[in-house]
């Protein structure tokens, strides 16, 4: 199988790798065309990769900068599906071999979900068009329906709110967001997501804390117990926004913070953004101005998300 | 196919609002609701689960303006986008005038657009209807959310067939272009029961 032997760094290559011991082409013989591959991010598959499919070794590799290249007929074949996957034998062939050996116990078959915001990252322009014999329908002359003047109202409404397209969300620089998160902890040092994460955790009174992002493609952190995690990442989403949207129907603030007292430990979520971030309380509730201070950070953090993480 | 009432002037036009589980649908008639006037539309009947899913279907009667001697309801439906509901989806469906597809704008959400989608088609099938006759326009909803895939992905997954739809970019939450897809579509149903009726045809504005 020629599309096993893919990997590698270049971005934009278009060209098969021979495979070793290959015989040199025939001078005569022309060579065979290139087939286009798309260089891939190797760190979002597998921070997507299913449940079922994880295992202790890929966090040793989780944040690895390596890129594998896939044949791109082979992924724009699947985009009308809205879904693209690859043989866990063909991921392994194309990854670095010095990071292979974590993915090893993988059954070579199982299909892994490629996510398709890694694959329109670098995605050809012309890799998806429609068809060509397309007749767009004529909506005919405009009727008065009950519903016109109320769209009308609502297209000059947002209009005027500068919404009339939804806007792009502006990228947010994560050095200014760290700089903000600098101030918050008092500190010179340099922070990253491992350093905030860490800092949370050293703040009176927190034994640990976990961020995850409501659509659970993210997590990191840990309360100390990976069924914790795994339960939390589930949970926090429909918990956290179906209690914002009940109170807020009941004329509340929006909400903040939840906490959860367990027989044995009290655990609290702060939700912003659809980024969740939970604290592990050493005995008691929140000391003085620790609240607050971990919602800052989360509000931070939301707004990095993006560009510094997921 | 409307409903018409000879002996109480009436004729009801169904629309219903298909899609993927937790996609929108509900909140379009959420915000349609809270934006009619009491005087035209009834309730808000929803039935949902504790998660607020929605569990049979929500349903809105609108009564509008008089044309021509016929005062017209439109019936504006959900069908529950969960896949075990099927039956329900096949039920709401019947003797549909007009269809808008919402889809879900989130990248992890592209194969269930289009299981949806496929499913919609099936279902209108087996009332021997094809998806080209009925009245329909799409709806990308959750464009406020940060991860969206663009449009013209999910123009490339749902309009990809001959006839080439309307489409609107849509945050049923707040709102934008909820009209706007609703009236695109009963546009499209009120000239394809001119072209059957003639003689109840509306004046154009």
């Amino acid at each position: 199988m020629a599309f096993l032997n893919w990997l590698k760094p270049n971005r934009a290559r278009t060209g098969p790798t021979p495979a070793s011991g290959t015989p040199p082409p025939d001078e005569a013989a022309p060579p065979p065309p290139a087939e286009p591959t798309i260089s891939l991010q190797l760190q979002p598959i597998l921070k997507t990769l299913p449940l079922s499919l994880e295992q202790p070794a890929l966090r040793s590799i989780v944040d690895s900068n390596a890129e594998i290249a896939l044949p791109l007929k082979l992924i724009q074949s699947q985009l009308s599906s809205g879904h693209v996957v690859v043989k866990a034998a063909a991921l392994l062939e194309a990854m670095p071999e010095h990071i292979r050996g974590a993915l090893s116990q993988i059954d070579s078959s199982t299909k892994v979900p490629i996510p398709l915001e890694e694959i329109f990252r670098n995605l050809p322009n012309d890799a998806i068009r429609l068809r060509d014999d397309q007749v767009i329908e004529d909506p005919g002359e405009i009727l008065q329906t009950p519903f016109t003047e109320k769209a009308q109202e609502d297209s000059k409404r947002f209009a005027e709110l500068g919404a009339g397209t939804p806007p792009e969300r502006p990228i947010p620089d994560p050095d200014a967001g760290f700089a903000r998160l600098n101030s918050i902890f008092v500190t010179e040092e340099r922070l990253d997501l491992p350093a905030v994460l860490a800092k949370v955790a050293q703040l009176p009174d927190i034994k640990a804390c976990l961020l995850t992002t409501g659509d659970g493609r993210f997590v990191a952190g840990s309360l100390g117990d990976e069924r914790l995690d795994h339960a939390l990442q589930a949970l926090m989403p429909g918990l956290f926004d179906q209690s914002a949207s009940k109170l807020s129907e009941a004329g509340l603030s929006p909400l903040q913070t939840i906490t959860c007292s367990c027989r044995d430990e009290q655990l609290s979520s702060f939700g912003q953004d659809k980024v969740y971030l939970t604290v592990l309380h050493g005995h008691r509730p929140f000391k003085p101005g620790v609240r607050e201070k971990l919602f800052r950070v989360l509000e931070e953090l939301a707004k990095m998300r993006g560009k510094s993480f997921a | 196919m409307a409903f018409i009432n000879h002996t109480n002037k009436d004729i009801q036009f169904k629309i219903v609002y298909y899609g993927p589980a937790l996609c929108g649908k509900t909140t379009n008639l959420v915000y349609i609701h809270s934006r009619i006037s009491p005087v035209y539309r009834g309730d808000l009947i929803s039935l949902a689960t504790a998660a607020d899913r929605t569990l049979f279907f929500d349903f809105l009667p609108i009564d509008s303006v008089v044309l021509h001697g016929f005062r017209t309801k439109f019936q504006l439906y959900t069908v529950p986008g969960q896949v075990l509901y099927n039956t329900t989806r096949q039920l709401v469906l019947r003797n549909v005038d007009g269809v808008i597809f919402a889809a879900d704008s989130q990248w992890d959400k592209m194969e269930q657009n289009v299981e949806s989608f496929r499913n919609l088609e099936e279902n209108l099938g087996q009332q021997n209807l094809a998806l080209d006759e009925v009245p329909y326009v799409l709806q990308f909803n959750k464009r406020d959310l940060p991860n969206i895939a663009p449009a013209n992905y999910l123009e490339y997954l749902l309009n990809n067939r001959k006839r080439r739809v309307q489409s609107f970019e849509a945050a049923a939450s707040t709102g934008l272009n909820v009209f706007r897809t609703l009236d695109a579509v009963t546009q499209l149903l009120l000239h394809k029961f001119n072209r059957e009726n003639r003689p109840l045809r509306p004046n154009p504005r």
